[in-house]
């Protein structure tokens, strides 16, 4: 009798200690190196059905985020490159768009307008959409529990992010021709593009 | 010995065998795990650094040149290089701000075009443009081709030509692609041609860094003195090389669809002296 309990206690609490590792990974939180005051988070939606309310909200500064249309991401590093640019830019007042949350959006998109990136990495009108949604020093998880009321849809791991995007639409998007492809992994190539897009 | 050599010459992937015997010529795995193994057991202090890596928490002072200082350190959870081109005090300030950010904004956008061509260099992950830092990959699993070539040479077997001749194929065609883009890289050493191999890989790869001097010409004179440049630093710093560098430009010539004029240009540019560009 005790050897049962004791099993079944014994798988009790390795569940628990799954259920505590997943929803780690359902919520990514880190530190930008150049800016330690600044804690990015980055959580995961899949089939949100409420996509123009959610842009509604953003756009009258209920929802203080970034809402991104996850299948044009490749991976979360080329988000917090897009997070570190639009804080760096923020931090000189230098921005191309009005917050920091548009600025990321910006930092996306493989060009210079502005409507453009918002209209193809920012929350779509679709019935179902899968959304990333990045805050910014949600220490208390505040942000996070009231954007969640908001988006209905389900939170997710961040690892799926892999599968959700669609590197066709991001390969013609981009206009990475073959021998840029083969450089190396899409996101490199992406991030690469991200980063000396002002260069000239 | 014969079934020896060809194990040496494949350059595979092997990294599990550390070379002690010395006549047996290595391979580029090996070479880059022998750098690996030597620099983690001199890597002690590196986080804290000299004084001149105190405004950059986190990254290690490694190398220091006349334009730029390097640095090694973690960005958003990756393995970063920082390369930060500082002031030259001699310089009228106002001058020299313009000069150091054109430089930075010149070299990131050489490395785009570049990989838009199809030439495999690091990327870059960040720019600051006000301290004139670029952050970008750092080549894990990479060594120079001048340590490469160094360590071939050194073993001093006989058939060293055979060990490096396809790397000198690799190379040859990477320089007539970048050529072919109309991108000079100003700057070519075999410092600055990296070779990568990761354990997965089976034959190592091409990979060109610091493009700090480089251009955008279509001129065949200009590809030719890049050509030169390398041909002088590959001879000097290589000796007994020339059939080797030979290797490089049959290779360029082969892969090139305007070698006919660089191959000519070179051929006067060598006739006349360093560098010259004859206009004006």
């Amino acid at each position: 009798m005790f050897d049962m309990t004791m099993l079944l206690l014994l798988l009790l609490l390795s569940s628990y200690d799954y259920n505590i590792r997943s929803v780690h990974t359902m919520e990514v939180s880190t530190t930008l190196d150049l800016y330690p005051d600044t804690t990015v988070s980055m959580v995961l939606f899949s089939g949100v059905t409420n996509g123009s309310e959610v842009r509604k909200k953003i756009m009258d500064g209920t929802i203080e985020a970034a809402v991104i249309n996850a299948q044009m991401i490749c991976d979360p590093f080329q988000v917090l490159v897009a997070v570190n640019k639009a804080v760096h830019l923020d931090k000189l007042d230098k921005k191309k768009t009005k917050t920091v949350f548009g600025e990321i959006l910006f930092n996306l998109s493989p060009g210079n307008n502005i409507l453009a990136a918002y209209q193809k990495f920012g929350v779509q009108d679709a019935e179902r959409q899968d959304v990333l949604v990045v805050l910014l020093n949600d220490l208390q998880g505040q942000q996070l529990q009231q954007v969640s009321n908001i988006i209905q849809g389900t939170r997710i791991p961040l690892e799926s992010l892999r599968d959700i995007r669609d590197e066709q639409q991001i390969i013609k998007l981009f206009k990475i021709s073959e021998a840029e492809r083969r450089v190396g992994r899409l996101e490199d190539v992406v991030v690469c593009r991200m980063a000396t897009k002002d260069a000239g | 010995m014969a079934a020896k050599m060809e194990d040496s010459t494949r350059g595979s992937g092997d990294s599990s065998v550390s070379s002690s015997n010395m006549t047996e010529i290595p391979t580029v795995a090996q070479i880059i795990e022998r750098q690996a193994a030597s620099s983690e057991s001199s890597a002690a202090g590196g986080e804290t650094g000299p004084p001149g890596s105190l405004h950059h928490p986190g990254f290690a002072l490694f190398k220091q040149g006349a334009e730029a200082r390097l640095y090694r350190g973690t960005f958003l959870g990756r393995p970063t290089v920082l390369k930060e081109r500082f002031s030259k005090k001699y310089r009228h300030p106002r001058l020299d701000e313009k000069l150091t950010t054109k430089r930075t904004q010149g070299e990131a956008r050489t490395v785009a075009r570049a990989r838009k061509a199809g030439i495999p260099t690091p990327c870059i992950y960040f720019v600051n443009y006000q301290s004139n830092c670029i952050y970008m990959e750092d080549l894990r699993c990479a060594t120079t081709s001048r340590d490469y070539i160094v360590a071939v040479q050194s073993v001093g077997a006989g058939d060293s030509f055979r060990a490096l001749q396809p790397i000198m194929d690799k190379i040859g065609k990477i320089l007539a692609t970048m050529h072919d883009g109309d991108i000079i890289h100003g700057d070519l050493t075999t410092s600055n041609i990296m070779l990568k191999q990761d354990a997965s890989a089976t034959d190592p790869e091409v990979v060109l860094i610091d493009f700090g001097l480089s251009s955008v010409s279509q001129l065949a004179e200009d590809k030719g003195v890049d050509l030169y440049v390398l041909e002088k630093a590959f001879l000097s710093t290589h000796p007994n090389t020339e059939t080797l560098f030979r290797v490089i430009l049959k290779s360029y010539t082969k892969h090139s669809r305007k070698s006919k004029d660089v191959i000519k240009k070179l051929d006067e540019v060598r006739l006349r002296g360093r560098k010259r560009t004859m206009v004006g």
